[in-house]
Parts: structure tokens; C-alpha cells; sequence
């Protein structure tokens, strides 16, 4: 048994290094090395990427000792539900006790009237009046699983319907860095901008600023962070220099 | 456009871990050994009105292969050339997942492997098969009829196809009218053939290959290898299927398996096409 | 039209093939992905004249509901040939022929996608050949695994493909149109390279055993070069970053 240990600790290895860029059958690592499914999967004793990604090593802490793990960050996602998700969704039908809503996933979620402000149920006109098709709508992923369709809330404080502001989609592969270290990137923004954002998990952006010129300022500033073209994100520095830059060009 | 079928039949995953242990000792679900081709009945003959015909029966697997002759325009890249045209029906009899309605792409894969193997050997003498050359010229329609699916449908569609190919007499032509016309049973020779070419399924079920898969079996399957054969050996098709992949090592094992069962296969057909003919022919005198 | 008696297939004397190329010799081989903005993912991929797009859409919901299957995504695949792709125009309606390519193009997918992360979703993969000159099944597989690549839809691995053929009594791969319609055979062959292993597999016309496996050996050595093709077709796309990224950090240190 030990020896057996032993040789697999032998036969351990992570062949990938911190900011490879790998692609889908790539060998990550050989033998009994922590990775992230679904972007990596095993094959037999091997550890293959599934996905186009940059490679992070992390330190983790596994049974009392610091052992590293390849971690795969792909440059594409698709945005999977879960129970506790914050997210923006898109009316997209109504139907007489619910309405249908986009989230900007492979699942469309229902939102019941039971899960909204509406105190009485009038059928299709009175749903239709409250949230029209069309109309966004800030909720909670309620309950969601590998069987049903997503079902949101949007009773809790905070949620509801959108009525100002823009809201804008990215690539849910670049929401962190659009939030930045601690939030420091999103704080900086409202910062410089005066705006309010609000980043869904659904990769959706709500951002309500005093007058329409933050707003924009806000967008093209996201815009920035999203299409830079390289591993790291930018710094706070560099976003807060574009913002200003901008200000004074219009 | 091909989609992942959803009317399939669900395999419980018991029934799946229990036809793989069976195989980890050697043995199949229906008591089969790997290499063991279920019984195999061929009744050339069955339709009369055809210009040939067979009844395979493969296991529960039972199709009807039907050949009629008609006129045709030639392709015009070979005006000299009769043609081989070779379809096949799932009809709704046949199984409770076939539902009426235009051949789906099982039906055709079905057709075109069983087509290829034909066309590309020149197994039937084309160039034999011309009444006026470059505007008219015989043509061969092979329907294939499955009637009973119990799995391996491409074997026994091949095996009703040569059979009924190998039993075809050719109509005689009235050439002096205009235009020409097929006399209906009055025949002139027998079809003219060349090659004699069968298609022989191996299936891979976990690490296993098998012969000749049954419905069952086929439902389990990573994948299956078509491969039809010439009948001194030669390779005239091959057919990957299923969503499983192939080790190249485990091509040249089902080939092999392949080979080994398509002998199989020409034995039977040459015993029933030898006694279908003697008995015609003892009808005739 | 050619004549088949206009080309000779083999020239024996100078050992090329009527367009040049020595038996091992593919064709200029040419790729790009992210070309169809409104696509998840799309590549486009030229073997010769041979052009094929490829675009994929999904996962994404799929109606009728009953289409959908509980324990994860279907594949819905089209091959597809534009009308004005080949000699004559080809009718747009789906041929037989077209039916049943999309088919082993759908199973040589099934069994690199990792179907089971969406289930009752749908991942749509369409292929048009815009200009076909021989090899477009195996072209169109490329493209489409490339595209899929593209999307970031998790594989087990990359699919490529060549078609190898027998032509004036040689093995010779990846065979054009003139090849594949006056040659003995056309073996088209797609694996998953990195885990050796077939995904595709036909063969149109007689080999004997010994040619069999000379062809697949010879498409094999194919199948890694336009792997390779592939990877540093998609290492480019996503790294221009790491490039950025890797220089960034030095000037940090």
C-alpha cells in the first residue's frame, strides 16, 4: 500500500504551467493531481484540458497539506443557474400565473406571480401590465436542477423590476475582472462615474448613473475591461487614466 | 440535419452491466459465443412479381430484399452503363420506434453502405445492360423491406440484396417499339454478375467485439463497424457507427472478425441460390 | 468535364499525382475560427479549393420540448452543401448523400462533446461547403470541432480528419474531386488525435488488407499534421493575450 503511494506520488506530475494557454486534449497533469471539472477532465491516469483556457496553479490545502491544483480558466463560459444566483432577466413571455424570462442561459427561468409584489393574480393583462415582454427584471434563482427549468424570485429586498438605466451583457469569463480584486475595479468606476452598478452572476450589467453621459461612461469603461486582449486584467489605474481620458475628450 | 435520437429505446443501465459481464465470460445474452452469427434462413423467390427477390431471416431480424428491372436514362458521365439503384424501408410493421413516413438517416446509411459495396467493385455487369446505347438502359431498383428489427440490419439487408441480386432474371425488351418496353415475365438471362460482395457488422460492447449484434446488443454498442467484403477478401466498404471511437488496433481486429463472418454469410447464400435454382429449374422441364 | 481518359492519376515516372503533389502530400491547408460574430463559435477550413464554414450554436433550448433528452444535450449536425459548391448546381433540399454525412458527423461528435453538462439542450452545429473539391466530409469534421473549440464547449479532444484514397494503384492522401471520382477507393478518417483513437471511419471502392493499412497508417500521419494545424490556429486566436499577458508580467519583475 505504501509503496503503492509512493509510486504514484512518483507517477504525479502537472506537465502545465502557470499562464499556459491550453486547448481541449491537452495533458494537464499525470496521476492523482486536483483539477476543476468540467474544463478538465480525467482520461484514465491523465488529466486533459476540455476547453480553450489559460492554466492557474494554485496552492490548496488537501488533507492537511499544501499540494498544488491545476486550475483551467476558460475564455469562454455559458452561464449555468444556480440556487442564490442574483440575475437580470429578460421578459420573454407571459403566461396567466407566470412569466417567462431570459437569463442569458441554455434554461429560461419562470418567474411566478407568487414570487413578485403582485398581490393579485388578474390573468394575463394585469402580468402583462406589472412586467411586459421586453422589460428587465432584477431577481433571485430560486430553485434549479439538471431536471427542471430555473425558477426566480423577485420578492426580496432589492429585486424587481428595472425601470432606468441601462443594462448591458459581457462575457461571463470576464466578469471578474469587471468586479476587480475586492470589488476594487466596479468601486473605482462608480467612483469616477458616479453611476450605481449592479453585476448579475448571470453576466449581465445594470448601471443607473445620475445622467445618460455616466452611464455611457460607465458602458465604454466596461467595454474596455472586457476586450483587452491578454491574460491579466487590467489595473485599477489603467480604467480609472481610460475614464478620465474620455471625460475630457467629449 | 442529424440529431441525437430521442425516441430511442432506454437501456436500463442494468441491462447494459449485465451484457457486458456476460461478454467478461465469454458469453452473450441469447447464448451466442463473440463469433457467433445467429441462425440465418434465405428464401430466394418469395415475391413473384418480382424480377428477383429474397426473404432473409437473421435471428428475429427479418427483412425482404425485392429487385425490378425498368428502363432508364443513362447517367450521362456513363451513357453505356446500366444502373444500380438500391433503397431501403423501415417500415412501421417493423419495429415500435419506426414510424410511418420518408426514410430516415438509418434507412438511408442502411441503403448507401449496401449501394456502395455493389457500385464501387462493379459487381453487376452495367456495360451488359444497355438497350439503346447512350438513351437507353436497364435499370436495377433494389428495395429493401425490413420487416422484423431484431438489430443487424445492414447484414441481413446485404444478404437479402445479394441473394435476391444472385436470383434476378433480366426481362426481355420489345427494342422495336418506341419507345422500347420491358416485356413483363417473359425473361431473357439471368442478371449478369461479376463479383459477388457482402457486408458483415461487428459491434464494440466496453472492450468487447462481437458478431452479428441483436437489437439489444446494438442499443448497448460504443460503435459498430460495417465492412463488406469481395468474396476472395478484398475490402469494397467500410462503415464506422455509433458515438463511441475506435482504437486503430480495434480496426484491424473487426475486419479481421469481419472476414471470418462474411464466409459465413457467401456459404449460406450460395446453398440457397444453388437449391433455388435446381428447383426452378427441375419446375421448368 | 473532364474525360477520365484526359488525367493521367499516377504518373509512375516522376512518382506525382495528376496535380503535383507526391503521394504523401496534402494540400495547402488553411484555417480560421471566430469568423461569424453571431455564432457561439464558427471556423472556416480550406484543403485546396475545398472551403467549408462551420458555425455552432448552443447549448440553447430546443423546441418541441420532447426533442430533448433528460441526461444531457442533443447534437443536432447539418452537412450541407451550397448549390453552387460543385460542377452543376446542386439542389439546395438535403440529398441522400447529405443525410447520411450529417449522420457520421453527428456520432464521430457524440463522441468527443461532453453532452452530459447541458441537459435538455441542444448544441446546433451546422456545415456548409461552399466549394467542394474532394474531401469535404473531412474537412467539414475539422471545422466543425474547431468551431466547437471556438465555443468553448468542453471535448475530450480535438477532431481532425483527411480523406486517403487509392488512385491509379496508389495509396494517396487526402484526395481531391478528380481523384476521388476516377480513383479506386476514398477512405475518409477523423480521429481524436491526442487520444488516438477513430472517430470516422468509410471507405468508398476495394482496398485489399495490406492497403487498408497503408492507407490508415498514411491518414494517421495526416490527421497529426492538421492537428497541429489546428491548435496553433486556436492558440493564435486566444493568445494574442498570453503574449500580452507573459510580457506584462516581465516588465512587472
Amino acid at each position: 500500500m505504501a509503496e503503492d503511494q509512493q509510486a504514484m506520488a512518483e507517477q504525479t506530475r502537472i506537465m502545465v504551467g502557470e499562464g499556459d494557454v491550453v486547448l481541449p486534449g491537452d495533458v494537464l497533469a499525470v496521476g492523482d493531481v486536483d483539477f476543476n471539472t468540467p474544463f478538465a477532465y480525467r482520461d484514465g491516469d491523465v488529466i486533459r484540458a476540455a476547453v480553450p483556457g489559460v492554466v492557474e496553479i494554485r496552492k490548496i490545502d488537501r488533507n492537511g497539506k499544501d499540494v498544488e491544483k491545476v486550475y483551467l480558466k476558460p475564455f469562454d463560459l455559458t452561464y449555468i443557474p444556480r440556487p442564490g444566483h442574483m440575475v437580470i432577466g429578460m421578459v420573454i413571455d407571459i403566461g396567466t400565473t407566470y412569466w417567462v424570462v431570459d437569463i442569458n442561459s441554455p434554461y429560461n427561468a419562470q418567474l411566478p406571480v407568487g414570487e413578485t409584489i403582485m398581490k393579485h393574480t388578474g390573468g394575463y393583462d394585469t402580468l402583462r401590465r406589472y412586467l411586459d415582454v421586453g422589460e428587465y427584471i432584477l431577481a433571485e434563482i430560486l430553485s434549479f436542477d439538471r431536471n427542471r427549468d430555473p425558477i426566480i424570485s423577485a420578492k426580496g429586498k432589492n429585486y424587481g423590476k428595472i425601470l432606468d438605466g441601462k443594462v448591458i451583457e459581457v462575457r461571463l469569463s470576464r466578469v471578474p475582472w469587471i468586479v476587480g480584486k475586492k470589488k476594487s475595479m466596479i468601486e473605482a468606476i462608480e467612483r469616477e462615474t458616479g453611476a450605481r452598478i449592479v453585476i448579475a452572476d448571470n453576466a449581465r450589467i445594470w448601471i443607473k448613473g445620475p445622467d445618460r453621459r455616466s452611464e455611457d461612461l460607465v458602458v465604454l469603461a466596461i467595454k474596455n475591461i472586457e476586450q483587452t486582449k491578454r491574460v491579466k486584467p487590467p489595473s485599477v489605474e489603467e480604467i480609472v487614466d481610460y475614464i478620465r481620458k474620455v471625460k475630457e475628450e467629449v | 440535419m442529424s440529431l441525437t435520437p430521442s425516441q430511442i429505446p432506454l437501456v436500463p443501465k442494468v441491462k447494459k452491466d449485465t451484457i457486458i459481464s456476460l461478454l467478461e465470460e465469454g458469453k452473450r445474452i441469447d447464448g451466442r459465443k463473440l463469433d457467433e452469427v445467429r441462425p440465418i434462413k434465405i428464401e430466394p423467390g418469395y415475391v413473384e412479381k418480382a424480377d428477383g427477390s429474397a426473404l432473409v431471416r437473421l435471428g428475429e431480424t427479418v427483412v425482404l430484399a425485392g429487385i425490378k428491372i425498368e428502363l432508364g436514362t443513362p447517367y450521362p458521365d456513363s451513357p453505356n452503363e446500366g444502373i444500380m439503384m438500391v433503397n431501403a424501408e423501415f417500415v412501421p410493421v417493423a419495429s415500435p420506434y419506426f414510424e410511418p413516413g420518408p426514410p430516415d438517416e438509418n434507412a438511408f446509411e442502411l441503403a448507401r453502405v449496401i449501394d456502395r459495396s455493389f457500385r464501387e467493385t462493379h459487381a453487376i455487369k452495367l456495360d451488359e445492360l444497355v438497350v439503346v446505347p447512350g438513351q437507353k438502359v436497364l435499370v436495377i431498383w433494389d428495395d429493401i423491406y425490413v420487416l422484423n428489427h431484431a438489430g443487424n440490419l445492414i447484414d441481413a439487408g446485404a444478404i437479402a440484396t445479394l441473394a435476391a441480386l444472385a436470383t434476378t432474371r433480366v426481362p426481355s425488351v420489345d427494342k422495336d417499339a418506341d419507345p422500347p418496353i420491358i416485356k413483363r415475365f417473359e425473361y431473357e438471362k439471368e442478371l449478369p454478375m461479376e463479383k459477388m460482395v457482402i457486408t458483415a457488422t461487428i459491434a464494440k460492447i466496453g472492450q468487447h467485439l462481437v458478431v452479428d449484434p441483436n437489437d439489444e446488443e446494438e442499443s448497448v454498442a460504443d460503435s459498430r463497424l460495417s465492412v463488406s467484403f469481395v468474396r476472395d477478401g478484398t475490402i469494397a466498404g467500410l462503415q464506422k457507427m455509433g458515438e463511441g471511437a475506435l482504437e486503430p488496433s480495434d480496426v484491424d481486429d473487426m475486419i479481421e472478425l469481419g472476414w471470418k463472418t462474411a464466409k459465413k454469410y457467401f456459404d449460406e447464400i450460395e446453398k440457397a441460390v444453388t437449391s433455388y435454382k435446381r428447383m426452378l429449374k427441375n419446375n421448368a422441364t | 468535364m473532364v474525360k477520365k481518359t484526359d488525367i493521367l492519376l499516377f504518373d509512375e515516372e516522376k512518382g506525382v499525382r495528376h496535380d503535383g503533389r507526391k503521394p504523401e502530400d496534402m494540400r495547402p491547408v488553411r484555417m480560421q475560427v471566430g469568423v461569424l460574430d453571431n455564432a457561439q463559435g464558427s471556423a472556416l477550413v480550406e484543403f485546396g479549393k475545398t472551403r467549408i464554414l462551420a458555425a455552432v450554436y448552443g447549448p440553447r433550448e430546443i423546441l418541441p420540448k420532447h426533442m430533448t433528452l433528460p441526461g444531457r444535450a442533443i447534437l443536432r449536425i447539418r452537412y450541407h452543401m451550397a448549390p453552387f459548391s460543385t460542377t452543376e448546381r446542386k439542389n439546395p433540399a438535403p440529398s441522400r448523400r447529405e443525410i447520411e454525412l450529417s449522420k457520421v458527423i453527428r456520432e464521430a461528435l457524440e463522441a468527443s462533446v461532453f453532452t452530459r453538462l447541458y441537459p435538455r439542450t441542444t448544441i446546433d452545429v451546422f456545415i456548409e461547403v461552399l466549394q467542394a473539391d474532394g474531401g469535404t466530409r473531412t474537412a467539414g469534421i475539422t471545422a466543425a470541432s474547431l468551431a466547437l473549440a471556438d465555443a468553448g464547449i468542453p471535448m475530450r479532444d480535438l477532431i481532425a480528419g483527411v480523406a486517403v484514397g487509392k488512385v491509379g494503384g496508389r495509396i494517396v492522401v487526402d484526395v481531391d474531386e478528380v481523384e476521388d471520382s476516377m480513383g479506386e477507393a476514398d477512405m475518409p478518417v477523423a480521429m481524436m488525435p491526442g487520444l488516438g483513437k477513430i472517430v470516422l471511419l468509410q471507405l468508398n471502392g476495394s482496398l485489399s488488407r495490406e492497403e487498408f493499412k497503408q492507407a490508415i497508417n498514411m491518414a494517421i500521419g495526416a490527421i497529426n499534421k492538421i492537428y497541429e494545424m489546428q491548435k496553433s490556429v486556436l492558440k493564435e486566436k486566444f493568445t494574442a493575450y498570453s503574449e500580452a499577458g507573459k510580457n506584462k508580467q516581465q516588465q512587472h519583475s
